[in-house]
C-alpha cells in the first residue's frame, strides 16, 4: 500500500513525457544540395561558391565533366543563390533553381550539350533535397516542398501523381515516419520516393503505393534518404541516420518483388556532400570533430575512409570511367573575383591536382 | 531605410533636404502673412477699448512658467528646421529613445512614427508650426481662457510626443533624471498643467505648499534612484580601464559628437573627472537632488530660496556637464530635460518667494472681477482681449498649418513621393514616339501601341524570374492602380519581359499570379518572340543581358511614361526600394507622373 503514492505520481509523469516525447518535432533534417551524378556520357555536381555565409552572396553552379574536360554549365537568367538541383539522364540535364528572395516558383532548364537551354517551369517550391528532381526517359518527375509528387512531358505542363493516404504529407506527419518526401527516382519498374523521417523507422524507401520497401536494416530508427539515384546495377539509395550519425547505402533492386541489401554503413558526424557512380558506387564527403572525412562505398560494400584530403574539399564527383575525384574551391570573397576549382584525383593515399578551373561569382547581382 | 526612418535615404539627403526647405520657405510665408494680418488688426482694433473682465496682474511664478515654456517651446520648433529632421527623426530620435524600452513601448513608438516615415518632409514642417504656435499662443496669451487653452494645446502635443518618443525612457533599464528621464516632453506636461490653474490658486498657501511638496517629492524620489545600488551610477572605470559608470559614460559619449572644441574640452574633462571619483560625483549629485527635495517637501521656507537657486544651478551644470546643453548628442528636438526642471523648480519657488501681499492684490483683483463685467469701460493703454484673442486666432491658425497636413495624412496614409526621388534619378522629360511593339499580354492577346490608344502608359521591363526588383515593381504597379483612384481607368500600366531565357507565358503568369496582378484590370505584361523582345528592349535601352555565375538576368530599371498619344513624355528611372515605405514611394511618385499626362 505504501507503494500507490509513488506509482500515482509516477503514472501521470511517465504519460507526460511519452506525450511530450510524441509531440516533440525533431530538427529537419538539413540535405547537402553538393551532389554529383554520373553517366555514360557525363559527371554532372553542383558546386556552390561565393561567400558561403550570405544568402545572397552564395551561388550554386552547375558542373560538368565530360571526357576529361571541365566545364560551368549553370542555366542562365535566374539568380541561384536558393540552390540547384539537378536529374542527369543520358546528354540531357535538368535542373530546377530552388526559389530564393522574392521568387516564389521554380525556374527550370534543360540542356543536352551545355550550351542550349530549354526554360521550363514549375509554379510552386520544389523540395529542397538534391533527388527532389528526377528524368528518365522523357519523363521529369519531381516533389514540391509539400511532399506532392509531380510529373511532365514538356517540363511546363505539370499534373500531381495522385499518392495513397499512407505517403501524403499531413498523414506521413502523423504517421510512424513524421516526416516528408525527399527523393523520387524513377526506375524500370516505377517510381521510387525516400523520405526523411524523424519518427523511427527501418526503411525510408517507399513505392508510389505507399508500401515501405523491405529492408534488410537491422533497427528502427529515424533515417532520411540523402540520395535515391537508378544506376546501372539498380537503384542506389544512401540514407542518412541522424541518431546513429552514420551514413547506410541500401542496394535495391525489383525482381519478382523489390529487394533490399544493407551494402554497407559508415560513421561521420556530419554529410556536406554526396556523389553515387554508375556503377554504384556512393562517396559521401562529411566531418569528424573539426576534420573532413571522405568515405567511398563500393557496389560490393568495400568501405574506404579517407582523412586526408586536400585543402578546402567542396564536393566528390566520380567520372564516366568510375574514378573517384574531389574538387576543392577557394573563394575570393573580400576581392570579389572568380573562385577557383581544382579537381583532385586519389592515388593510393596521395591526392594529385589533375585540372583547375574558375567559376565566375556575380557578387553583388542579388542585393 | 533603415528601421522605421529611411533605409536606403541618408538622413541629409540633398533631394529631402531641398523639398523641406522649399515647403518651410512657403510655408514662412504663410505664416509671415498670419502674423502680419493679426498685428493688423491688432492695431486697428487697439483703441480705447473696454475693460477686461480680469486685468489683475499675472503672479510673477506663473509669468516664470509661461514665458520659460513659451521659449522651450519656440527652441523645439526651431530644433525642428534641422536638415536632418525628416529622415532622422524616426530612427534618430524615436526609436533611439524607444530602443532600451519593453517591446511594447517600441512597437507604440513605431507606430507612431509611422505617419513619419510615410510623410517626413510633410511631418517636420509640420511638427516645427505646431510647436512655434504653441509657444507664441503661450507667450502672448497672458492670462484668461486664451493662456489657459494654450496651455492645453501644449499639453495635447506634449503628450503625444512623450508617448511617441517611448515615454521619455522611463521604462528603460537604468532611467535616471541626470540622463534625460522622464523626458523634456513630460515636463512640458506638468509645466502646461500648472499653467492651467486659475490665477488666484497661485496666492493660496495650501496650493504652494501643494506643488512643492509634488516638486520636492519627485526630487527625492530621483535622488533615491539615482542612488540605488547596481545601476552603474555609482561605477566609473572597469579593470580593463574602459569607462562603465552612468554619468561618465553619458558624458564621454557626448564629448565625441561635433560640437565647438571648447565645449567638447569641458565635458571630456567632466566625464574623466566621474570616471576616476564615481563616488563623489554621485554622491554629490545625490545629496543635491534629497537636499533640494527635502526643503522643498518641508512646510518651512526658510531654506527654500537658497535650495532654489542650489537647485538651479545644479541643473545648469548636470545641462553642461552631462547632457552637453541636450542639443549635440545627436539629433536633438528639445534642450532635455534640466532646463524645463529648472524652468519649474524656479516657478514652485518663486510661487512661495512672491511677496504675499503681490499675490493677495492679485488675488483680490481676480476674485472681484466678475464683479466689474458690467461698468462702464475704462481707456487702457494696452486693449488686452483684442491682444490676447487676436493672437489666439493667429496661433491657432498657425498651429492648423501643421496639424491639417499632419492629419490629412494619417487619414490618407499615403507616402511621399519625395523618398523615391531621394533614392533615384530625377523624372527626365522626354519627347519622342513610342516603338510600334508588337507582343502579346499575359493571356495570349496580340498588343500593340493601338491597343493603348487614348490611354496614358506607363512602360517598365520586368524579369518574370528576377528575384529582388522585378517582383517589388510588380507589386507597385498594383498600388499605382489603386492610387489612381478614378483616373486608373485612362491609364495602361504595362510591363515588357526582360529576360532572353524565361520568354514563355507560363512564367509571366507565375509571376502575375504570385504578385496578386491578376486582379489588376490595367496590368498588361507583354511578351513574344525572343527577336521582338530585343528590337523593344533596343528601342527604349531596357539592356537585358543574361550574366555568368548563377546571376538573374541584368536590365536597367527603367519605366515610360507615354501620353494618350503614344509619345514618350518622362522617364523615371527609379526602383522602389529597401522598405515598403520606399515601395509605396515609388508607386506614389509613378502616380504623380501618370496624372501629368492624362489625357
Amino acid at each position: 500500500m505504501r507503494r500507490w503514492p509513488f506509482l500515482s505520481a509516477a503514472l501521470p509523469m511517465s504519460v507526460l513525457l511519452m506525450a511530450a516525447a510524441g509531440a516533440s518535432t525533431p530538427r529537419p533534417v538539413s540535405l547537402p544540395l553538393t551532389a554529383s551524378t554520373t553517366n555514360a556520357i557525363q559527371a554532372t555536381t553542383v558546386l556552390t561558391v561565393g561567400d558561403l555565409s550570405s544568402s545572397i552572396e552564395r551561388f550554386s553552379d552547375v558542373v560538368v565533366e565530360r571526357g576529361t574536360k571541365w566545364t560551368v554549365e549553370t542555366p542562365p537568367g535566374v539568380a541561384t543563390n536558393g540552390g540547384i538541383v539537378m536529374a542527369n539522364f543520358g546528354p540531357r540535364l535538368v535542373t530546377a533553381t530552388l526559389p530564393s528572395q522574392l521568387l516564389r516558383f521554380t525556374p527550370l532548364a534543360s540542356t543536352n550539350d551545355g550550351a542550349t537551354w530549354v526554360p521550363g517551369l514549375f509554379d510552386g517550391s520544389i523540395q529542397r533535397a538534391p533527388n527532389a528532381l528526377t528524368q528518365r526517359r522523357g519523363i521529369t518527375a519531381l516533389l514540391d516542398a509539400q511532399g506532392r509528387l509531380h510529373e511532365s512531358l514538356n517540363g511546363t505542363s505539370w499534373h500531381t501523381v495522385r499518392l495513397p493516404k499512407a505517403l501524403q504529407a499531413a498523414v506521413l506527419r502523423q504517421g510512424p515516419c513524421r516526416g516528408r518526401l525527399v527523393a523520387v527516382a524513377l526506375t524500370g519498374a516505377g517510381p521510387v520516393l525516400g523520405r526523411s523521417c524523424s519518427g523511427a523507422v527501418r526503411s525510408s524507401a517507399v513505392t508510389p503505393t505507399g508500401t515501405a520497401m523491405p529492408t534488410n536494416a537491422q533497427s528502427s530508427t529515424p533515417r532520411s534518404t540523402l540520395r535515391l539515384e537508378a544506376t546501372a546495377l539498380g537503384l542506389r539509395e544512401v540514407v542518412w541516420l541522424p541518431k546513429k550519425h552514420s551514413v547506410e547505402l541500401h542496394a535495391i533492386t525489383a525482381g519478382m518483388a523489390w529487394h533490399d541489401s544493407v551494402v554497407a554503413r559508415a560513421t561521420l558526424e556530419k554529410v556536406t556532400a554526396t556523389a553515387v557512380s554508375m556503377n554504384g558506387s556512393v562517396a559521401v564527403l562529411g566531418r569528424i570533430g573539426d576534420g573532413s572525412v571522405l568515405v567511398q562505398i563500393g557496389p560490393t560494400g568495400v568501405v574506404t575512409a579517407f582523412s586526408s584530403l586536400p585543402p578546402n574539399a567542396r564536393a566528390v564527383v566520380f567520372s564516366p570511367s568510375g574514378t573517384m575525384q574531389v574538387l576543392s574551391v577557394v573563394d575570393h570573397v573580400r576581392r570579389q573575383i572568380a573562385s577557383l576549382v581544382t579537381v583532385w584525383n586519389v592515388a593510393g593515399s596521395k591526392w594529385m591536382t589533375t585540372t583547375s578551373f574558375g567559376v565566375q561569382v556575380p557578387y553583388g547581382s542579388s542585393h | 531605410m533603415t528601421g522605421m526612418g529611411g533605409g536606403g535615404v541618408e538622413t541629409g539627403n540633398p533631394v529631402v533636404v531641398e523639398a523641406f526647405h522649399t515647403l518651410l520657405l512657403h510655408q514662412c510665408l504663410i505664416v509671415l502673412a498670419i502674423l502680419l494680418a493679426g498685428s493688423l488688426l491688432w492695431l486697428l482694433l487697439s483703441g480705447p477699448a473696454t475693460q477686461p473682465r480680469n486685468n489683475s496682474p499675472e503672479p510673477r511664478a506663473r509669468a516664470v512658467l509661461r514665458y520659460g515654456f513659451a521659449g522651450l517651446w519656440i527652441l523645439d520648433a526651431l530644433l525642428q528646421a534641422q536638415p536632418s529632421m525628416p529622415l532622422g527623426l524616426p530612427d534618430g530620435v524615436l526609436k533611439a529613445g524607444a530602443e532600451t524600452s519593453p517591446s511594447w513601448v517600441q512597437h507604440l513608438a513605431a507606430s507612431g512614427a509611422g505617419i513619419w516615415i510615410r510623410q517626413p518632409v510633410v511631418s517636420a514642417v509640420a511638427v516645427l508650426w505646431i510647436q512655434l504656435g504653441i509657444g507664441i499662443w503661450m507667450l502672448l496669451a497672458k492670462r484668461g481662457v486664451p493662456s489657459r487653452l494654450a496651455a492645453l494645446a501644449g499639453i495635447a502635443w506634449a503628450l503625444v510626443i512623450w508617448v511617441s518618443s517611448g515615454f521619455g525612457g522611463i521604462f528603460a533599464p537604468g532611467a535616471s533624471l541626470l540622463l534625460g528621464a522622464p523626458g523634456a516632453s513630460l515636463l512640458y506636461v506638468l509645466g502646461g498643467v500648472l499653467l492651467l490653474v486659475p490665477t488666484a490658486q497661485w496666492a493660496a498657501p495650501r496650493f504652494q505648499l501643494l506643488i512643492r511638496r509634488l516638486l520636492g517629492g519627485a526630487l527625492i524620489a530621483a535622488g533615491i534612484l539615482q542612488g540605488f545600488p547596481g545601476r552603474g551610477t555609482w561605477l566609473g572605470i572597469d579593470a580593463k580601464g574602459q569607462v562603465v559608470g552612468q554619468l561618465a559614460s553619458m558624458a564621454s559619449d557626448m564629448a565625441d559628437v561635433r560640437q565647438p572644441s571648447f565645449l567638447s574640452a569641458i565635458v571630456r574633462h567632466f566625464s574623466s573627472f566621474a570616471a576616476h571619483w564615481p563616488i563623489l560625483v554621485n554622491g554629490l549629485a545625490v545629496c543635491l537632488l534629497l537636499g533640494v527635495g527635502w526643503v522643498f517637501v518641508l512646510r518651512s521656507t526658510k531654506y527654500l530660496k537658497v535650495a532654489m537657486w542650489i537647485g538651479i544651478v545644479f541643473f545648469l551644470a548636470v545641462w553642461v556637464l552631462v547632457q552637453d546643453l541636450g542639443v549635440f548628442g545627436g539629433l536633438a528636438t528639445d534642450p532635455n530635460n534640466m532646463i524645463p526642471l529648472a524652468v519649474l523648480l524656479f516657478a514652485v519657488g518663486t510661487a512661495t518667494l512672491q511677496p504675499s501681499e503681490e499675490l493677495a492684490a492679485s488675488a483680490l483683483e481676480s476674485l472681484a472681477a466678475p464683479e466689474q463685467t458690467e461698468s462702464a469701460p475704462v481707456p487702457q493703454r494696452l486693449p488686452h482681449p483684442i491682444v490676447l484673442w487676436t493672437s489666439t486666432i493667429a496661433s491657432v491658425l498657425v498651429i492648423a498649418l501643421g496639424v491639417i497636413p499632419l492629419g490629412v495624412a494619417a487619414l490618407v496614409g499615403s507616402t511621399d513621393p519625395v523618398l523615391a526621388l531621394a533614392l533615384n534619378d530625377p523624372p527626365q522629360k522626354a519627347n519622342f514616339a513610342a516603338y510600334p511593339l508588337h507582343l502579346v499580354d499575359q493571356h495570349g492577346v496580340p498588343v500593340s501601341m493601338a491597343t493603348f490608344r487614348g490611354r496614358a502608359i506607363a512602360m517598365t521591363f520586368l524579369d518574370p524570374v528576377c528575384v529582388t526588383d522585378c517582383p517589388e515593381i510588380g507589386s507597385e504597379m498594383a498600388v499605382t492602380s489603386s492610387l489612381l483612384g478614378s483616373d486608373a481607368s485612362k491609364v495602361a500600366l504595362v510591363a515588357v519581359l526582360a529576360n532572353p531565357t524565361y520568354t514563355s507565358l507560363d512564367a509571366v503568369r507565375a509571376f502575375n499570379r504570385h504578385l496578386g496582378l491578376n486582379s489588376v484590370k490595367n496590368w498588361y505584361f507583354l511578351t513574344g518572340p525572343l527577336p521582338e523582345l530585343e528590337r523593344v528592349w533596343a528601342y527604349y535601352n531596357a539592356g537585358t543581358v543574361n550574366v555568368a555565375g548563377g546571376a538573374m538576368t541584368l536590365h536597367n530599371d527603367l519605366t515610360y511614361v507615354f501620353d494618350a498619344k503614344g509619345r514618350v513624355r518622362i522617364i523615371l528611372n527609379s526602383t522602389p526600394g529597401g522598405t515598403g515605405v520606399l515601395h509605396d514611394s515609388y508607386s506614389a511618385l509613378l502616380a504623380r507622373e501618370l496624372r501629368t499626362v492624362l489625357p
